[in-house]
C-alpha cells in the first residue's frame, strides 16, 4: 500500500463513474454538432463562393477545420467539477476530506483525469477520422511529428484548465452564491481560449494582450500545433508556455486554497 | 484520557437583514457585525472504550464542539486533545485514528456502488488488503448489508445507506468515532440496529465513541454517562438517571379510583401533574413517597396505584427550560 495508490483509486472510480453515465457524454458531443452547424453557414456564406478568400490568415477550409477541431477539444478540456468544490464548500462536503489523509486538490485532480480518460480516448477517434476525412477530401497532410506534439499539448492543456478552474472555484470561499461568476468566466475563457473561432479574429491589439494570459494556451494553441504550419520552434515555445502557465497557476491555487480552508467556516451548528 | 477539552470556546461572526427589498438594498453598504458564541468554554474529559452521549436542543453547540475534536474547526480558544493529538493541527496519524460520522452528509459517491467508495476509503487510509477484507466482512455481517455492498448507493433506502456511511466511517478501524446523529430519519426497526450495531462494537473493540441525537433511546441505550449541553455551555454531566436527581428527587403515583375525586381532595398529598376525574398523576417527592402511597389507599377510593419514575424527556425539558430563565 503506498501513497500514491488512494490518487490512482481516485482515479478509477471517477472512470467508471463515467463509465455510469456515458450517455451524457455522448449527448455533450452531440449537442456540439449545433453550434458547428451555425458557424459553418456563418463562414460559408462570409468566404462566398472564391476559393481564395481567406481571412484572418485562414482559408476557408482551415477556417471549418479549426472551428471543427475547436469544438471538440474545448468539449474534451471542459470541466464540471468547480460545481461540485463549491458545493463542497458551501454545504461543507469539505469535513470530510478535511479529516481524511488525502489531498483534496490532488483528489479532485486524479477524479477530473479518471472523468477525462474515457472522453480522451474516444475523442482521438474522433478527431482521426477528421483528419483522415480531410486528407482525403481536401489533400490536407499532417505530419505525424505534428499529430504527436498535438496530443502531447493537448494533456497539458487539460491539466491547465483543471488549475484555472480550481483556481476559480475557490472563490466559493467567498462568495456564497457563484453561479454568475462560474457562467461567466466559462464562456469568457472559451471565447479567449479560441474555442469558438481562431483569437486572430480579435484583432492585434487583444492578441498581444492574449500572450500575456493562459487562455490561448488551452484551445488555441494545440490545434495550431497541429494546423497550422508553426515552426518547431515556436511549438516549443508555445509548450513551454503552457508549462509555466501549469507552474504559475499550481502555485496560485496552493496559495488559494491555503487562504480559503483558513476562512473556510463548516455549515451547521 | 482518550479526550480531554478545556475552555474550549467558538464564535461565528454572522450578518443580520431585516425582511424587505429596502434592507437587503442597504445591506449592500452595511452590514452590522453581530457574533454568535456556539460554544462558551466547555471543559470534560473522556475515558477510552466510553460512549458518551452528547444532548441537547438544536443550536446548542454539539455539532460545533464535534466539529472542533474532529478537526474541522479551529476553536477561538480553548484547548483539546484527542488521544494526545490537538485535532485542528491535523496531523496524518491522527486522522487515521478517527472518525466522524453526520448523519445528513454523507461521504459515499451516490452513483456508484458502495464497495467502490469503501474501497477507496482503504486506499485513503492505506489499509493493508487482509486487514480491510477482514474489517468489512465483519461490519457488513454485524449490520446485515453484505448484499447491498453492490449495489448503487442512491438504490439504497437511507436505513441501508446509513449503514454503509458507518461502515466507511469504521473501515479503517479508528480509536474514536463522533457520532452526529447517526439516527437521524431512520426508522425504528434500523435506529434499533445502528444502536445495537454501535453498541457490541464499542465492547468488542474498546473504542471510544462520542455521539449526539434527539432520540433520548438512542442516548438512553447507549450511553452509561450524558453530557447536556445548551447555550454553549455544560449544564449536566453524569448518567442519564441523574438528571432528575438533579432537579431533585421526585416521582410519579398513578392512581386509578372507582369514583370521582375532586381535586381539592387530590392536592393535599402532592402537585397534580393530570386529573381526570377517576383518574390522576401526582408528582411526590421520592423520601415521602412511602407514607404518601399509605394515605392515599387509606383516604381514596383507589382500585390501582403505580409508582413511576419520572420521565427522563421532561426532565431534560425543564433542564433546558431553566437555562432559558435569565
Amino acid at each position: 500500500m503506498t501513497a500514491l495508490d488512494k490518487y490512482t483509486h481516485a482515479f478509477l472510480i471517477s472512470f467508471k463513474r463515467t463509465l455510469e453515465y456515458r450517455a451524457s457524454f455522448f449527448i455533450g458531443l452531440v449537442s456540439a454538432v449545433f453550434p458547428i452547424m451555425m458557424q459553418y453557414y456563418m463562414w460559408t456564406t462570409l468566404y462566398g463562393h472564391s476559393e481564395s478568400n481567406e481571412y484572418f490568415g485562414y482559408s476557408y477550409k482551415e477556417m471549418l477545420l479549426y472551428i471543427l477541431l475547436s469544438s471538440i477539444v474545448a468539449l474534451l478540456v471542459s470541466t464540471g467539477f468547480e460545481w461540485e468544490i463549491s458545493h463542497d464548500i458551501k454545504d461543507g462536503g469539505l469535513n470530510m476530506f478535511v479529516i481524511k489523509p488525502i489531498g483534496y486538490m490532488n483528489y479532485r485532480l486524479f477524479c477530473f483525469g479518471g472523468a477525462k480518460s474515457m472522453q480522451l480516448a474516444f475523442i482521438f477517434i474522433v478527431i482521426a477520422a477528421i483528419l483522415t476525412i480531410y486528407a482525403n477530401v481536401y489533400h490536407l497532410t499532417f505530419e505525424a511529428a505534428r499529430i504527436a506534439l498535438f496530443i502531447f499539448s493537448v494533456l497539458l492543456s487539460l491539466l491547465l484548465n483543471f488549475l484555472v478552474f480550481f483556481c476559480l472555484s475557490m472563490t466559493a470561499f467567498w462568495m456564497a452564491e457563484v453561479w454568475g461568476v462560474y457562467a461567466g468566466f466559462g464562456v469568457l475563457s472559451n471565447l479567449l481560449g479560441g474555442g469558438l473561432f481562431p483569437i486572430e479574429v480579435f484583432g492585434p491589439l487583444v492578441n498581444n494582450a492574449l500572450n500575456y494570459l493562459p487562455f490561448k494556451y488551452i484551445i488555441y494553441f494545440p490545434i495550431t500545433v497541429l494546423t497550422k504550419t508553426l515552426s518547431y520552434d515556436s511549438i516549443t515555445a508555445g509548450l513551454l508556455a503552457q508549462a509555466c502557465w501549469i507552474g504559475v497557476l499550481y502555485i496560485l491555487s496552493r496559495f488559494l486554497w491555503s487562504l480559503g480552508t483558513k476562512k473556510y467556516v463548516s455549515i451547521g451548528g | 484520557m482518550s479526550i480531554i477539552v478545556r475552555q474550549l470556546t467558538k464564535s461565528f461572526d454572522y450578518y443580520k437583514k431585516e425582511v424587505g427589498l429596502k434592507q437587503s438594498i442597504k445591506n449592500l453598504f452595511y452590514r452590522e457585525k453581530l457574533v454568535k458564541e456556539a460554544v462558551k468554554g466547555i471543559s470534560f474529559e473522556i475515558e477510552e472504550g466510553e460512549i458518551v452521549g452528547f444532548l441537547g436542543p438544536n443550536g446548542a453547540g454539539k455539532t460545533t464542539t464535534l466539529k472542533m475534536l474532529s478537526g474541522i474547526l479551529h476553536p477561538t480558544s480553548g484547548e483539546a486533545s484527542v488521544m494526545g493529538y490537538t485535532p485542528w493541527e491535523r496531523k496524518k496519524s491522527f486522522k487515521k485514528n478517527i472518525s466522524i460520522v453526520m448523519g445528513q452528509k454523507n461521504q459515499l459517491w451516490w452513483d456508484l456502488p458502495a464497495n467502490e467508495s469503501l474501497y477507496l476509503n482503504k486506499c485513503i487510509y492505506e489499509i493493508d488488503d487482509r486487514l480491510y477484507y477482514e474489517t468489512l466482512e465483519e461490519l457488513t455481517s454485524i449490520l446485515d448489508v453484505k448484499e447491498q455492498l453492490k449495489v448503487q448507493l442512491r438504490r439504497l433506502s437511507l436505513g441501508e445507506r446509513m449503514k454503509m456511511e458507518l461502515i466507511a466511517a469504521l473501515i479503517h478501524r479508528p480509536k474514536v468515532i463522533l457520532l452526529d446523529e447517526p439516527t437521524i430519519g431512520l426508522d425504528l426497526v434500523s435506529q434499533k440496529s445502528v444502536r445495537e450495531f454501535l453498541a457490541a462494537y464499542n465492547k468488542d473493540t474498546k473504542t471510544t465513541i462520542l455521539l449526539t441525537s434527539h432520540y433520548m433511546k438512542d442516548i438512553q441505550d447507549l450511553c452509561k454517562r450524558t453530557i447536556v449541553i445548551n447555550h454553549g455551555t455544560i449544564v449536566f454531566d453524569g448518567p442519564l438517571s441523574g438528571i432528575n436527581d438533579s432537579l431533585g428527587r421526585y416521582k410519579l403515583i398513578k392512581l386509578r379510583m372507582d369514583e370521582p375525586v375532586d381535586q381539592e381532595r387530590l392536592l393535599q398529598f402532592g402537585r397534580i401533574k393530570n386529573h381526570d376525574g377517576m383518574e390522576a398523576t401526582l408528582e411526590i417527592e421520592a423520601d415521602s413517597i412511602k407514607s404518601v402511597t399509605r394515605q392515599l389507599l387509606d383516604h381514596l377510593p383507589v382500585i390501582d396505584i403505580t409508582i413511576e419514575e419520572y420521565p427522563i424527556e421532561e426532565g431534560i425539558a425543564q433542564l433546558y427550560r431553566r437555562m432559558d430563565e435569565p
